[in-house]
């Protein structure tokens, strides 16, 4: 009886260890130290756990923040964006972003997509990645069930038009699904670490100057070669700049 | 006869001469010293005229202590006066000889000048007699300086008035000339004498040259070009037009203030003396073969022609000690002992263009913020402070020292942290060298407002410049600087007040954080959602295979129906085939129609008794049997009745009509099972 009794208690404190292993830790002493405006300290304990790579979007959120109240923009904007990516409804973090960009000098405005381009990404949010997946087996299970039924004869004869219909509204769902997960997965993102950096019409140094890209400036990478990197600035323009400049996101 | 005035002039002078050479004649050297005044003050100048009079071959005059007290500011100028006069049948030559010089005094006091010692060339010395002179604070100079001006064409700068002078004389010439050529076209005369003018070759007399130090350079190079004027006769000559610079930025050297003095070269071994106008620096500001317009002036020469009378006294003239003074001294060129006729030409010189080979400065090494500096230079920077609040703006200084294109260099660029701004540099070009080289500094001040507090740090500030003695750039870099910036008074969010976004960030999550997420597959990735697709669409299969296995079974419960309504038929019929076997024709239909009414009859559930055509109608009719199948009954009974009575047929016969009892009897009993 008393061994059981250890080993249960023995159990508990286990799980106890592991319920605060040390990214709990980290989180709250992080809470705190941004509390009293520490926030070099506070950037430490939530680099901590944004170090273990997790898929939890509060903790970049935070990050961001706190190098945010330190006026490191870059890499506060570097950690919006990396919540943003998990999470893309935050609101929060979209406007932490946004008032951080608008403290870059220079900055190199966005241009605006056309329509349906916006609903395109709207609609292939990552965040949706789940929902279109979800909808296109729903779909696909109703339409094996009412195949099913009336093959069982329980249901008329189903016309032929109907079937075509919903098999289409299947693919299309399908197609949204795996367009969002790719957007989920997808690295094609980077931040730019540097100040004023120069891009260039060619790789490696070489051509003319196209543009003096700001640091914290968000670009989409379009490819890579020998250290540099064939960005797309917010405003369209690609060019290429030097790799180490950059961080994905 | 042009030369009136002067000569008048000179005859007056040398009456005096021959009245005061009495004293001349008995050999005697006098050898005095005269201050132009006794009394001075200290900021005054006096002058201090050594006169040697009966000079026969005197060789030096030195003044002594002159430096001591006095300071020398001119001099010494030198004044001669040659009388000639025929003295018992011989001419005999007199010469008075002078020394100016200009001086201030140093201090205070009462100075004496000691005798100047002058010597012939014969070695005898002589001395003069000493000065006195009493130096006392500020200035007597007005009174006296009226004084000077009535009776002294030399004022405080003896050039000038010479100068002064020797364009009064010009303008009067020219006005001679002009008065001239007026009546010479009244009187409709002959040209002549103007062609006569304008044949003269002043060419190797008279001319410019741009002189250019280096003809190769690198574009922003300095380039020293010198206009020099290279004169052997007198003249009085103005530049009209200075050569456009196109492709050049160009920095004027400083020129000796006032004093002209010539300078001497030889060129094809005759003796010019060469006045610099102009001393430019040129920096080139592009690249190729760059040329330099000529410079032109124009004015007057006073040409000299030999008349036919001797020169009595030309061996004095050709001593070199005394050359100079034939071209710069028009009292001494217009001796009219001399024999020559002088000759007022207009000239106008044009010097030849010089080419300049611009080449580019070299790619190789040259970073991308390169601002075009060449040269060489130093840079410092400066921060005037570095504890301030967000109410306060500082001045960033960025100073460019050393020598190069300086007005040229583009200011560089700042590159601050987000959070610090900075507004366009004043920038400040100071020259302060320009003897030889430009030198001086830039001066750029960058203004920085801080917006936000926090400690930043202004990066060091790069500047590279190119030089053209290496052939290479080289970078200098400044200092970092560190800033700490705290909240000022007035907050000011600029920058982010403007947009629409709010003021300040939102606060971080404070929802306690559990666990980690690791996993960021998407669904669609995974195979447990892909199985779910799988299952449903297998089950959905094997249903469709079991309803087929289903309707394949059931038609087999068609088929066994059939098979047991058969056998009961044929059951029924069984001693019918026997009979049909025996070919017992009679036995065989009265066989089928006793089976075909005990079928009915086990069927109908009527008894065979109360069995007849119409009761059997009728509850076939009741029991849904169609009338084809009653008629076809109906016609197999009539069949067997009428073999009965009259038995035709063969065997054939027989096995049809036992077939379609068969059919009969199977049909009825589908029929009643359906």
């Amino acid at each position: 009886m008393k061994r059981i009794t250890i080993l249960i208690c023995c159990m508990l404190l286990a799980v106890a260890g592991f319920a605060t292993t040390p990214h709990t830790e980290w989180w709250s002493q992080g809470n705190k130290m941004y509390a009293a405006k520490q926030y070099a300290e506070a950037a430490e304990y939530y680099s901590k756990i944004a170090a273990l790579n997790p898929h939890d979007e509060e903790v970049y959120y935070n990050l961001g923040n706190a190098y945010y109240r330190l006026n490191n923009i870059s890499m506060a904007v570097l950690n919006y964006e990396k919540a943003l990516k998990i999470d893309p409804d935050h609101k929060e973090a979209a406007d932490n972003l946004l008032i951080t960009q608008s403290r870059i000098k220079n900055r190199i405005s966005t241009a605006p997509d056309i329509f349906f381009v916006r609903w395109w990404n709207a609609w292939t949010s990552s965040a949706k990645a789940t929902m279109w997946a979800v909808l296109s087996l729903l779909v696909f299970l109703s339409i094996i069930a009412v195949l099913a039924l009336s093959r069982m004869g329980k249901l008329k004869k189903l016309p032929p038009s109907s079937i075509f219909i919903s098999s289409l509204v299947l693919c299309c769902l399908l197609v949204l699904a795996f367009a969002a997960a790719i957007n989920k997965t997808a690295n094609d993102r980077a931040v730019v670490m540097q100040a004023d950096i120069r891009m260039m019409s060619n790789p490696g140094g070489g051509g003319k100057q196209q543009a003096v890209v700001p640091e914290g400036t968000t670009v989409v990478l379009l490819g890579e070669q020998a250290g540099w990197a064939e960005v797309q600035l917010p405003d369209g323009r690609t060019g290429y700049v030097q790799k180490d400049a950059l961080t994905k996101i | 006869m042009r030369h009136f005035s002067y000569i008048w002039r000179y005859l007056t002078a040398l009456l005096i001469v021959v009245v005061g050479s009495d004293v001349a004649l008995a050999q005697n050297i006098s050898f005095s010293a005269e201050a132009s005044a006794e009394k001075m003050g200290l900021q005054d100048q006096v002058e201090v005229t050594y006169s040697v009079s009966e000079a026969q071959n005197l060789q030096t005059i030195t003044p002594v202590g002159l430096n001591k007290d006095f300071q020398i500011i001119a001099g010494p100028m030198e004044r001669r006066n040659i009388s000639a006069s025929i003295v018992n049948g011989k001419m005999v030559q007199s010469m008075n000889i002078s020394l100016t010089y200009v001086i201030v005094p140093k201090r205070t006091g009462n100075f004496t000048i000691q005798p100047a010692v002058a010597k012939d060339g014969e070695g005898h010395t002589y001395q003069s007699n000493a000065l006195n002179i009493q130096v006392v604070q500020g200035s007597l100079a007005p009174k006296r300086q009226q004084q000077q001006q009535a009776y002294d064409p030399f004022s405080d700068d003896p050039f000038v008035a010479m100068m002064q002078q020797r364009q009064r004389q010009l303008q009067a010439l020219r006005q001679q000339q002009m008065g001239k050529q007026q009546q010479r076209q009244q009187q409709q005369g002959q040209p002549q004498a103007q062609q006569e003018e304008e044949k003269v070759d002043l060419s190797k007399d008279l001319f410019i040259r741009v002189a250019v130090d280096k003809s190769k350079v690198h574009v922003g190079e300095q380039i020293t070009a010198s206009y020099k004027l290279y004169a052997r006769v007198a003249m009085n000559v103005s530049i009209s037009k200075l050569p456009s610079l196109n492709g050049f930025w160009t920095q004027d050297f400083e020129m000796p203030k006032g004093n002209l003095k010539p300078a001497e070269e030889i060129i094809d071994g005759k003796k010019y003396q060469v006045f610099t106008l102009k001393k430019s620096a040129l920096f080139p500001q592009q690249a190729g073969t760059l040329e330099l317009d000529p410079a032109e002036a124009s004015g007057i020469a006073r040409i000299v022609i030999k008349q036919k009378r001797s020169n009595p006294f030309a061996s004095l003239f050709d001593d070199p000690q005394f050359g100079s003074l034939m071209m710069s001294d028009p009292f001494f060129s217009d001796d009219i002992f001399s024999g020559y006729a002088y000759k007022d030409v207009k000239v106008n010189l044009k010097s030849s263009p010089v080419k300049i080979n611009v080449t580019p400065l070299p790619d190789a090494g040259k970073p991308a913020d390169y601002g075009g500096a060449v040269g060489n230079f130093t840079v410092s920077s400066k921060v005037d402070k570095t504890d301030i609040t967000t109410d306060d703006a500082i001045n960033y200084t960025f100073t460019i020292t050393g020598s190069g294109n300086l007005k040229l260099i583009e200011a560089p660029a700042m590159k601050l942290p987000n959070g610090l701004d900075t507004y366009d540099p004043q920038i400040v070009d100071t020259i302060t060298g320009r003897s030889t080289t430009i030198t001086g500094s830039k001066i750029i001040t960058y203004g920085i407002t801080p917006q936000l507090p926090g400690d930043y740090e202004i990066p060091p500030m790069s500047f590279t410049y190119f030089n053209p003695q290496s052939g290479k750039y080289i970078t200098l870099q400044t200092q970092p600087v560190k800033l700490h910036v705290k909240q000022g008074k007035n907050r000011q969010s600029t920058g982010i007040a403007k947009n629409t976004t709010p003021g300040d960030i939102h606060d971080i999550a404070r929802t306690p954080l559990k666990e980690l997420h690791f996993d960021s597959t998407p669904i669609i990735y995974t195979v447990g959602y892909w199985s779910m697709y799988a299952l449903p669409a297998f089950a959905f299969m094997a249903l469709a295979f079991w309803r087929r296995r289903e309707d394949e079974l059931s038609k087999d419960v068609v088929k066994l129906k059939n098979r047991r309504a058969n056998k009961v038929a044929l059951k029924r019929l069984s001693l019918a085939q026997t009979l049909l076997q025996e070919q017992n024709s009679k036995r065989f239909y009265e066989e089928v129609s006793k089976a075909v009414w005990l079928y009915l009859s086990d069927k109908l559930n009527i008894p065979l008794s109360t069995l007849s055509r119409e009761s059997a109608r009728e509850a076939l009719v009741a029991k849904n049997v169609s009338l084809a199948l009653q008629a076809d009954a109906e016609h197999i009974i009539d069949e067997c009745e009428m073999a009965l009575y009259m038995p035709s047929g063969g065997s054939r016969q027989m096995a049809n009509t036992y077939e379609q009892a068969v059919t009969i009897i199977s049909k009825f009993e589908e029929a009643f099972n359906a």
